[in-house]
């Protein structure tokens, strides 16, 4: 099947500033994949590259098999993009905006959408809100059923409540249509709630890309625990002294182990990779003294803390991406 | 597509023309306002001073480009072509329907009212729109390709109004600085023959480059440099026109008659400060030439003079240098005048040398006369004029579509008396309908005034008279030359009279 997105090499530069280093990033067919990392990461270069936007400096890109240098016209009957980016025809009412984009679809087909929506369909589109304005432009979108939704940072400063309805019609829609999905956010919570792919995206670089349930499955946080040292009263009578356990480190603890903590009679560290290890025997290995060993499962933002803490991903995306998952 | 690729320009027309109906009523009223002060000018100006019609038909002159140029910025930055934040990128616009709409918003709200405001104009001035279709549709193209074409470009490699206004500007100030830079350093290529055709192209085919580009590819760096080049290209063949080449072959050497040298002292140039033209350090030196063996009606034009001068030390080969003036049919003597650079006329000015000056000339041969009655009423004279006489001015007021078309002679039998008491002696008086050029045209009726004289004095034409024209038409290009063995030039070079001290008179040259 052919992908959805598919880049080789892809860069661009701007001068001597590099905004997106060449990239090669694949994105399955029918995927929701979640572009995340902090402002001036290269996300929205790395979309408007694939839209034919702006020109790369060097490598290629392919959308719906179509090389992205040369999506023009009737290409765009099949992909949808939305961004906070974009200049609308802000002089039109939402109706006269929606009408007179409907003659250009084939497959157009507004259904409910300006009802579930609630949109002002006789308001100009310079007077809406952010959240209405991005509302009317994923109704102009969803109307025409695209195979492909780029959306560039659609939810930001966006209420949660407008956040939600528009998330809801995107799964809706993906359900519906089985379209793909590339979604630059910061919003950890809500991406983790649909989407099927994550990459992040640091000065120009993907640090990882790659399926969120392999993302999910490769990380755990694992907890020892060790007995704590009796040490039996010189004087009888006397209860024991008990003091946390001496716990010994291993010189050089496994690669894949991050973040490790000594918690009075526990260490605590987070796995990434989960899937390939015994992290039994490994633990027991690396810990001869450990009594007990807690496997829990992460979730996004929790996997992000861990990378940020580690220093493996900057502090300041993650933040972010906490603070937006926190929500 | 779900559009027919044939609607989707007049989809996008639609839009824009809700969109700027303002802009466009502005822009029509202009055009409606123009015509009315169009009109007036063409009344006789009642006693002299300030004539607020005349000023109001400039300044709607002016104020007409200026909102094509306001419509042209709006409706292009409707979708603009410069950024990259356009929502219309990412939907599904073929260039070549968003650029047909746009030219297809101009046809219909610029080009359509301006060629039915020149109808008008026309009708109203009594001549016939309808006979001249060809005219006014080649007229159109000047406007479109001088006005519209650069708007609609600069407008497609700008993003706002303040620099797509700034470009404009600038765009004047540049053409005008290289247009400074020829004039200065290649002052006779500005008028090469032929030239004008290729010139022509590169104004057409660099902004048409320069416009594909940008809707096709939205390279705007690379429109914007095709645009930039245009200019430094004109340079390019201005400074490299092989005007001595292209002269010799517009002006082949066939038989015309000949020239003569006029060496009566009287017309040699009186005592004063020699006249120099700054920026070239050269000296002009009018001569006075016999022609010889022409047809007395034919008609020279002579456009381009051309000198060598040997002798003292002395071996100068001129460039072809454009000039323009006629010898009228009747005629056998005229001032033909060279130019030499001041530093070789330094050196032999006092010496005799030999000169060798070649003309390149059009020969004009009269067409067939036109016999028509003049009267007060509008009567029509050839090439879709039509003139008046009144008894007031007593002179030929014609108006032609466009320009006048041709050199034409006019010729009555007057009376020696006016309108009222005819005089007893009668004679042939003459006068000439000179052509005017200019490649663009706002206003289609051009008026011209034409007195008859006998001899250098003006004469009535009264209402009723019998008048001969005789259209005058190019006939041939040719060369001719005049030999001048031995010349001492020093009495020949242009000069300015110097007032003595105490000479009350300001001598002139006859």
């Amino acid at each position: 099947m052919t992908p959805a997105i598919q880049t080789t090499e892809l860069s661009k530069g701007y001068g001597s500033t590099q905004a997106l280093k060449p990239t090669t990033l694949t994105v399955p067919a029918g995927a929701v994949f979640a572009l995340v990392g902090h402002n001036g990461a290269g996300k929205t270069t790395l979309i408007k590259l694939l839209m034919n936007i702006l020109v790369p400096s060097s490598g290629s890109s392919q959308v719906l098999g179509m090389p992205s240098a040369s999506l023009t016209g009737a290409a765009f009957e099949r992909i949808g993009y939305v961004s906070e980016n974009q200049d609308l025809p802000t002089w039109m009412t939402v109706k006269q905006f929606l009408d007179y984009l409907a003659p250009f679809y084939p497959t157009w087909n507004l259904g409910d959408l300006p009802q579930r929506f609630d949109l002002p369909l006789d308001r100009k589109l310079k007077n809406l809100s952010r959240g209405m304005l991005m509302k009317a432009a994923l109704a102009s979108v969803l109307a025409f059923q695209p195979e492909l939704i780029v959306m560039d940072e659609p939810f930001s400063g966006l209420d949660p409540l407008v956040r939600d309805e528009l998330i809801e019609a995107l799964i809706a829609h993906t359900k519906a249509t089985n379209a793909s999905v590339l979604i630059s956010s910061h919003d950890l919570a809500e991406i983790e709630a649909f989407a099927t792919h994550i990459g992040f995206l640091h000065q120009g670089t993907f640090l990882f890309n790659e399926e969120l349930s392999t993302l999910s499955a490769r990380f755990r946080e694992v907890t020892v625990s060790f007995a704590p040292v009796v040490t039996p009263s010189a004087v009888e009578g006397q209860p024991a002294m008990i003091t946390p356990a001496a716990i010994v480190f291993p010189p050089t603890p496994p690669a894949a182990w991050l973040n490790i903590e000594h918690l009075g009679n526990a260490v605590r560290f987070t796995h990434t990779e989960a899937t390939h290890a015994d992290i039994q025997a490994e633990v027991m290995q690396a810990f001869p003294a450990a009594t007990a060993v807690q496997v829990l499962p992460m979730n996004l933002r929790s996997i992000f803390l861990a990378l940020a803490k580690s220093g493996r991903v900057p502090a300041t995306p993650s933040e972010a991406a906490v603070q937006g998952g926190a929500r | 597509m779900s559009m027919y690729p044939a609607k989707q320009p007049f989809h996008i027309l639609k839009k824009d023309v809700i969109h700027l109906w303002p802009e466009t009523l502005v822009s029509l009223a202009l055009l409606v306002a123009f015509c009315w002060a169009d009109v007036q000018t063409w009344q006789p100006v009642q006693g002299e001073g300030f004539n607020p019609t005349v000023l109001a038909a400039g300044i709607l002159k002016l104020l007409l480009p200026i909102s094509w140029l306001v419509l042209t910025s709006r409706l292009v930055h409707d979708e603009e072509l410069v950024g990259d934040r356009q929502f219309w990128t990412t939907r599904p616009y073929t260039w070549y329907s968003l650029l047909a709409s746009k030219v297809l918003y101009l046809v219909l709200f610029v080009c359509i009212p301006f060629v039915a405001m020149q109808v008008w104009l026309l009708h109203h001035a009594g001549l016939y729109p309808t006979h001249l279709v060809r005219p006014i549709l080649m007229n159109l193209l000047p406007v479109s390709i001088i006005f519209l074409l650069p708007l609609l470009v600069l407008a497609a490699v700008t993003a706002t109004f303040v620099r797509y206004a700034s470009s404009v500007l600038g765009g004047f100030i540049y053409v005008f600085a290289i247009l400074a830079v020829t004039f200065y350093n290649w002052p006779n290529n500005l008028d090469v023959p032929y030239y004008d055709r290729i010139l022509s192209a590169v104004f057409l085919l660099f902004p048409l480059a320069a416009l594909l580009v940008q809707y096709s590819r939205r390279r705007t760096m690379v429109a914007r440099l095709i645009l930039v080049a245009m200019p430094i290209v004109f340079l390019i063949l201005f400074a490299l026109a092989p005007a001595n080449m292209l002269t010799q072959r517009r002006y082949p050497n066939t038989a015309v008659g000949s020239l003569a040298f006029d060496n009566d002292p009287a017309q040699q140039e009186p005592a004063g400060r020699l006249v120099t033209f700054q920026h070239r350090n050269m000296i002009e030196l009018p001569v006075q030439v016999d022609f010889k063996g022409l047809p007395s009606d034919d008609w020279i034009e002579i456009q381009r003079v051309q000198a060598n001068i040997e002798g003292q030390g002395v071996h100068y080969h001129g460039d072809w240098t454009p000039v323009r003036s006629s010898l009228y049919p009747g005629k056998t003597q005229h001032t033909v005048a060279f130019q030499l650079p001041e530093k070789i006329y330094q050196q032999i000015h006092g010496k005799s040398v030999a000169v060798h000056l070649t003309l390149g000339v059009q020969v004009f041969k009269p067409g067939t006369p036109y016999n028509v009655k003049a009267t007060e009423t509008a009567f029509p004279i050839p090439e879709h004029g039509s003139c008046t006489v009144s008894v007031d001015d007593g002179a030929l007021s014609c108006r032609f579509p466009f320009s006048n078309p041709s050199f034409a002679r006019v010729q009555a039998t007057v009376h020696n008396g006016n309108c009222l008491v005819p005089g007893p002696a009668t004679a042939m008086a003459f006068g000439a309908l000179t052509p005017t050029s200019s490649p663009l045209n706002f206003t289609p009726v051009e008026i011209s005034k034409t007195p008859l004289a006998v001899g250098q004095t003006n004469v009535s034409l009264c209402p009723g008279t019998p008048i001969t024209i005789i259209p005058v038409v190019g006939d041939k290009y040719a060369r001719m030359t005049l030999d001048v063995p031995a010349l001492t030039l020093d009495p020949y070079a242009r000069r300015i009279p110097v007032k003595e001290a105490g000479d009350e008179s300001t001598p002139t040259k006859p």
